[in-house]
């Protein structure tokens, strides 16, 4: 499989990144080279069915939380960080849909 | 050519926890914008979930309730897509392994009882709050509702009317009332519907193409907009149109539903499994206890209700329609023990005053012990059930004993013979002809009488005692004067 | 005392002990050769020397590092600090928490002494991807110190920190220690807290230590170490005490090497300086033996493709609205996203986002994503039998090459990949790895070897690395700075 650049302008677009030209050339091409890479192994091991897929090296047993309130964070501190906010709100740019 | 439409519906109702679903954040409502909101529910880097140990245990007990096949391991997926109340930018969901899978529901419909499938229940997160600024260019995120636990429950395209829909969400809550694990407030979001309609001709047993309809915020709403969204379907296919897979938004003022034409590109989720949560292993037992600690169902309680304490079907219906509401009754009968008249009391006076204040029992002022004690003042004849109808109101205001507004008003029943046969006295003397009435043969008569000795002693004679008296001292003068 | 930089944290301890230095002496000491250095070596970010002084002021009565100064990582959270991943998206962010380990740290009274530079969110393994600068080997400034914990190494190894905490999701630690000839370890998966490391791939990061030996290495873990109920991922296993296993002691000790390891077109004179290692082990009393890790050569695939995959999300969030950079005067909500991360990530970020988004697309998934989970448990079940096969530990080069020259393998990012490729296989597979110096080129350039151990078996590590250690004098080299 290889990755057209018209591919890697939909995938910038579903991670909500602005590529330029060149860029996208670029990733283009290099991304290529990398699934290349990865598919010219994918062949040589074959089909894989029966193998369990791992998603963490191993299981912790059943991590719970016992449902308690802990002390949230004052206002002031979950904004401090915020580009761009009105008193106690977050601020972005009018969203239009619904 | 007559069409019916298929419908399924999923639910999200918001679980009832102290605490969020990964964080310490309180759930309740209420609080400063973004007052409730942590690392974890912000999206802050670095911050990690935990599982609410409750949320999945409540999970757990609707998935039984339902009948769902509950599995051994289940996993949490991110759902990825970006959106500002998202504080992510994905929503820690679940995907293909579930909590439970193939449950149902078993609704009332006209002429009996029918199922209705449920395709899987799951776990996943809220997202926060967007508030648009009329006429600004700018909107606003609180995140006070981000994270809090949700549970969707989606059914299968098993709903053939827009009855029959209203009926599955309203069974739907009741069940999920009964259970104890959400409050199921649509008004407050924490119930939430989805549609999905399409139509076929009846008969057929293929699928149409669907139309998503959402922004419904009552369970009216839902039968309405699946009303509209039928007729229109049909209108469409009548008039040669084809149906477009689309989300459609109901308009609750012009009560029609309109296209919410997307913009975006096709949804492209990137599922994949959660690596800052690990599978949890469901061991048996743990579903086995919520199984066993499962409280009596709605439909177990009405029969119960009918068979143990010989109540009409109506009224088990009525008692059971809310948990709280049987469970007062339950708790009244342990301090009264006639089913039919607490029933009585409180499918009349006590809940016309209820709704007429919008309030439910147990927010009342009126306690079981309360209502039963007024109760045998009626049986003991201490008053009689039309001072009882007075005197309950002012026990729902007051939270008063009966007892004590009785003796505070003086609303005790005269049933002392002494006082009464002074007044029956009178009463006849001044009524001869009435009297002779009753001797004559007219029961009417006495009803008279016994009315006035009431309106001299200003209703608080007891009828029952004034009724016996009448009749002994009237019986007793014919016998004198037929001697 | 001069000089109090150039020793270990177990030095200045039992300094300390005696009363023969002051906690202030110490920072005086380090920030005044960082002060000296850190110009050639550009391993610190951040460094507030005032702040150090303040945390020397009001440290507990007792602590296992009490008044050490020990550098961290820009990518684990301290509250109230910029921790900026040396990303410009994350330019000014202050973290409102503290991470678990820097709890840990402060509760046994080590002093956070500065922020070390990095690949922008660990992305890199030659610390040339920082949005601030690269920072440059000490034995060798026109060299790359690795990455992408190359702040930390090269700190550690200049002495301008005592010792310093890196993350490693496929040798981020090892690597760069290996490079700098400073001793690194990346914990079993699940031994240290992540919370509050800002991740770049959950299943495979790791904290751990970068230190200039092996007890110290003992130490700084033992410290960091442990289940954390704010880290589902974290497991409830008791911590040892390392520095009990310290002996100068392999006799009977099983090492595996893998032959996959060692093929030909190797760097010779790393080959070299690793069998001699092997030699040296042997004659202690070590029983070498070949094994084999038959997947080793699929590890740098699916380690690109999981990685990648879970940083396309875990970096999602950076996008303009609770915290971080912002683009100036986005048109609407997809012009603030779009723009925000196409101006806030640097390159290599951008290229990893774009490769992770596009395996876990639509159509993708399962030729990619979930390929890669199976060869991952194919990795993980090599090492599993070869520690049943009663190995206590597998022996390798930690990086097939030493350190390479700034800008060589910049623009080919598939060759800077494969240099993790000794690395890699220990996050798949979860388990723990170590890198100790066992030689220099005659360039004069640190060559490492690395320790792989069965899960939550680190112990064994720092006692073969102990012993190491004990009959080599490699860690008393110092760069001439």
């Amino acid at each position: 499989m290889s990755i057209k650049e018209e591919k890697v302008r939909y995938v910038a677009r579903l991670a909500r990144i602005k590529l330029t030209d060149e860029e996208v050339s670029l990733f283009s091409r290099q991304l290529d080279g990398i699934l290349g890479y990865v598919d010219k192994l994918n062949q040589k091991l074959g089909e894989q069915s029966r193998i369990p897929p791992t998603n963490h090296p191993h299981t912790a047993s059943n991590p719970f939380r016992a449902d308690e309130v802990k002390p949230s964070l004052k206002s002031e501190a979950a904004l401090a960080n915020a580009p761009q906010k009105r008193g106690d709100f977050f601020k972005v740019p009018r969203i239009i849909e619904e | 050519m007559a069409y019916e439409p298929v419908i399924g519906l999923e639910v999200h109702v918001q679980l009832k926890t102290v605490s969020k679903m990964f964080c310490g954040c309180a759930t309740g409502f209420g609080g400063a914008p973004n007052s409730h909101t942590c690392p974890v529910c912000l999206g802050f880097p670095g911050a990690l979930p935990v599982l609410n140990q409750r949320a999945l245990t409540g999970s757990i007990r609707v998935a039984v309730a339902v009948g769902c096949k509950i599995s051994d391991k289940i996993t949490f997926h991110r759902k990825n897509y970006f959106y500002p109340d998202l504080p992510k930018d994905y929503q820690i969901s679940q995907y293909d392994e579930p909590l439970s899978e193939h449950g149902h529901l078993k609704i009332k419909i006209s002429g009996g009882e029918k199922t209705i499938r449920i395709k899987r229940v799951h776990m996943e997160e809220d997202a926060g709050k967007l508030i648009h600024e009329e006429g600004g260019d700018s909107s606003f995120v609180d995140f006070n509702r981000s994270g809090m636990p949700l549970l969707e429950i989606v059914s299968e395209p098993d709903i053939n009317s827009p009855e029959e829909a209203y009926r599955y969400l309203t069974d739907l809550k009741l069940l999920l009332r009964y259970l104890d694990v959400s409050d199921c407030d649509m008004e407050k979001g924490s119930l939430r519907c989805d549609a999905n309609i399409s139509i076929r001709k009846k008969g057929e047993t293929g699928l149409g193409t669907k139309a998503e309809v959402k922004n419904m915020n009552s369970f009216k709403a839902v039968k309405s907009a699946l009303e509209f969204e039928f007729e229109r379907q049909v209108k469409r296919l009548e008039t040669g149109e084809r149906i477009v897979q689309e989300t459609r938004l109901w308009d609750p003022d012009r009560e029609i539903t309109v296209s919410m034409r997307s913009k975006e590109e096709a949804h492209d989720y990137r599922y994949f499994p959660e690596p800052d949560l690990v599978p949890f292993m469901l061991q048996n037992d743990l579903i086995e206890m919520e199984r066993k600690n499962l409280p009596e169902l709605p439909g177990a309680r009405k029969a119960r209700f009918a068979s143990a304490f010989g109540l009409p079907e109506y009224d088990a219906e009525v008692l059971t329609q809310e948990k709280e509401t049987a469970d007062y009754f339950e708790e009244c009968l342990g301090f009264y023990d006639k089913p039919k008249i607490i029933s009585n009391w409180l499918m009349g006076d006590v809940s016309g005053y209820l709704n007429a204040k919008n309030l439910s029992v147990r927010n009342s002022k009126l306690r079981p012990q309360g209502l039963a004690g007024l109760l045998k003042e009626v049986d003991s004849g201490k008053i009689s059930g039309k001072m009882a109808k007075d005197i309950i109101i002012e026990m729902l205001d007051t939270g008063e004993d009966a007892g004590v507004i009785i003796s505070e008003k003086g609303l005790a029943q005269i049933s002392d013979s002494g006082e009464l046969d002074k007044v029956s006295e009178e009463v006849i003397a001044e009524n001869r002809k009435t009297a002779e009435d009753f001797l004559k043969g007219k029961d009417n008569a006495l009803m008279f009488l016994v009315g006035q000795v009431m309106k001299r002693t200003k209703g608080k004679a007891n009828p029952a005692v004034v009724n016996r008296i009448l009749r002994d001292k009237l019986t007793k003068k014919q016998g004198e004067e037929d001697a | 005392m001069d000089n109090l930089y150039s020793l270990t944290a177990g030095e200045l301890l039992s300094l300390l002990d005696k009363k023969s230095v002051k906690p202030e002496e110490i920072i005086e000491s380090v920030y005044s050769r960082a002060q000296s250095v850190d110009k050639k070596i550009k391993g610190y970010i951040h460094l507030d020397k005032e702040k150090a002084l303040d945390q020397g002021k009001s440290l507990p009565a007792a602590g296992r590092l009490r008044g050490i100064p020990v550098a961290i990582k820009d990518n684990i959270c301290v509250e109230g600090e910029l921790t900026t991943c040396a990303s410009k998206i994350l330019r000014g962010f202050k973290p409102p928490y503290n991470a678990t380990v820097i709890e840990k740290l402060k509760s046994e009274g080590a002093i956070i002494c500065g922020r070390t530079n990095m690949d922008e969110f660990a992305f890199g393994s030659s610390c040339e991807n920082s949005s601030y600068y690269p920072t440059l080997n000490p034995w060798d400034t026109g060299r790359i110190p690795g990455g992408s914990s190359g702040g930390s190494a090269a700190v550690v190894s200049a002495d301008e920190a005592i010792m310093a905490l890196g993350s490693d999701t496929g040798g981020s630690i090892r690597q760069p220690a290996s490079l700098c000839g400073v001793v690194g370890m990346k914990p079993t998966y699940g031994r240290v807290s992540r919370y509050g490391l800002i991740a770049f791939a959950s299943s495979l990061d790791q904290i751990g230590p970068l230190t200039k030996d092996v007890k110290d290495a003992a130490l700084l873990l033992g410290v960091i170490a442990g289940y954390d109920g704010k880290d589902s991922t974290s497991v409830n296993i008791p911590v040892p005490d390392y520095l009990g296993y310290l002996k100068n002691d392999v006799k009977g000790m099983k090492i595996g090497i893998p032959k996959e390891y060692f093929v030909s077109g190797m760097d010779k004179e790393v080959e070299g300086s690793v069998k001699e290692a092997i030699a040296l082990l042997k004659g202690k009393g070590a029983q070498i033996v070949d094994v084999s890790l038959p997947h080793t050569e699929y590890a740098v695939a699916v380690y690109y493709i999981l990685a990648t995959a879970e940083a396309s999300s875990n970096l999602a969030r950076f996008d303009g609205i609770q915290y971080g950079y912002r683009c100036a005067d986005p048109e609407n909500l997809l012009d603030l996203y779009e723009r925000t991360r196409g101006e806030g990530f640097g390159a290599e970020a951008k290229r990893r986002i774009i490769l992770g988004t596009y395996v876990l697309s639509s159509g993708y998934y399962d030729a990619y994503y979930l390929k890669a989970q199976k060869v991952r448990t194919l990795i993980k079940n090599d090492f599993e039998r070869v520690f049943e096969s009663g190995c206590d530990c597998i022996l390798t080069p930690t990086s097939p090459t030493p350190a390479f020259k700034i800008g060589e393998r910049v623009l080919d990012p598939l060759s800077m990949y494969l240099s993790d490729i000794f690395t890699i296989s220990v996050n798949l597979a979860g388990v723990p790895g170590l890198s100790i110096p066992c030689g220099f080129t005659k360039n004069g350039l640190p060559i490492g070897m690395q320790l792989i151990g069965n899960f939550f078996k680190e112990e064994k590590l720092f006692r073969i690395a102990y012993t190491y250690e004990s009959n080599t004098d490699w860690h008393k080299r110092s760069p001439g700075l």
